[in-house]
């Protein structure tokens, strides 16, 4: 029997870009602008991403280390004001098992001629699975592939 | 033109009640059951829609009884029978955004009654809402919950 438990745990990543907020949103809105930065490292192949950018619309992508488990992405787009916010939800599962649920809010404020992004990340961690600095991690190595994206663009 | 913001926050309550684990979990499962809680305070449901399972989608029009403006748009993300409902809503006032949740609501037994924790991360949009107003209203839904079960 599973033992039920849960974690509740916020955090925010600032990052500032020399892309202009429309530019930066989008990174978001756009499937294959989001496909080039939105996934794992290189070794977890290629992205599979599907993105109906709209508020109700869903978002999913999977993926994970060669023979590691794969990781699952389930989104729910819950609110979109252009070039300035997207709130949404999203559950990831660990092979079979959900570990967490989670509500993130991107704000994209003008920064001089670049752009500030706010990512605050409010999630509920399931059934031991509490990982909360990982995520954190994890949301800073995509904001690196995003900076590279925007840069190449 | 909108000032556009967000505001977080996290609300954390905690309830007991003279009831078994099982006939609180129905108090939400239960369309019957949950209309009779499920507003705060005198608040009227004007629309209520069910569909209570994983993956399940529910909408809900309520507000004062003169103007009930509110829109809830509820979906089911996490149910563990009897233990745990894990949902997020968003909720609009004539199509403009007030707030996007995620709820946590765990079930656990106590003595002979159950013990409810109800845990809410809550982005508030543009202003429209805060942290103490949500409470209070998740707050008498809770004490609601027990009326409900006394009767």
């Amino acid at each position: 029997m599973i033992e039920r438990s849960t974690k509740h745990a916020t955090f925010t990543i600032e990052r500032t870009f020399a892309a202009s907020p429309s530019r930066v949103f989008a990174a978001y809105a756009d499937v294959k602008s989001k496909a080039r930065w939105f996934g794992g490292p290189e070794d977890w192949g290629k992205s599979n991403l599907k993105l109906d950018f709209k508020v109700g619309g869903r978002e999913s992508e999977s993926g994970g280390p060669p023979g590691g488990p794969v990781h699952y992405y389930n989104a729910i787009y819950q609110d979109i004001v252009p070039d300035e916010r997207i709130v949404l939800t999203y559950e990831m599962h660990l092979d079979k098992t959900r570990i967490s649920v989670s509500l993130g809010t991107t704000e994209f404020k003008p920064a001089g001629a670049g752009t500030r992004l706010v990512y605050t990340e409010q999630a509920v961690f399931l059934d031991g699975h509490d990982d909360a600095g990982g995520r954190e991690q994890g949301f800073g190595g995509l904001f690196d592939q995003l900076a590279r994206f925007l840069e190449m663009q | 033109m909108t000032t556009r913001s967000a505001q977080h926050g996290t609300i954390g309550l905690e309830r007991r009640y003279k009831a078994a684990p099982a006939r609180v979990f129905a108090a939400w499962a239960e369309p019957k059951a949950r209309a009779q809680w499920d507003v705060p305070g005198r608040w009227v449901i004007a629309e209520q829609r069910f569909d209570f399972r994983e993956g399940g989608r529910e909408l809900k029009r309520f507000g004062p009884k003169d103007d009930p403006r509110f829109v809830a748009d509820t979906l089911y993300l996490d149910i563990v029978s009897d233990r745990r409902i894990v949902f997020s809503y968003s909720m609009t006032s004539r199509g403009e955004p007030i707030s996007i949740s995620l709820t946590t609501v765990e079930i656990m037994p106590d003595g002979q009654g159950t013990k409810l924790l109800l845990t809410e991360q809550v982005a508030f949009l543009d202003g429209k809402d805060n942290a103490a107003n949500r409470e209070e209203g998740l707050a008498s839904m809770l004490d609601k919950i027990g009326e409900s079960l006394a009767a």
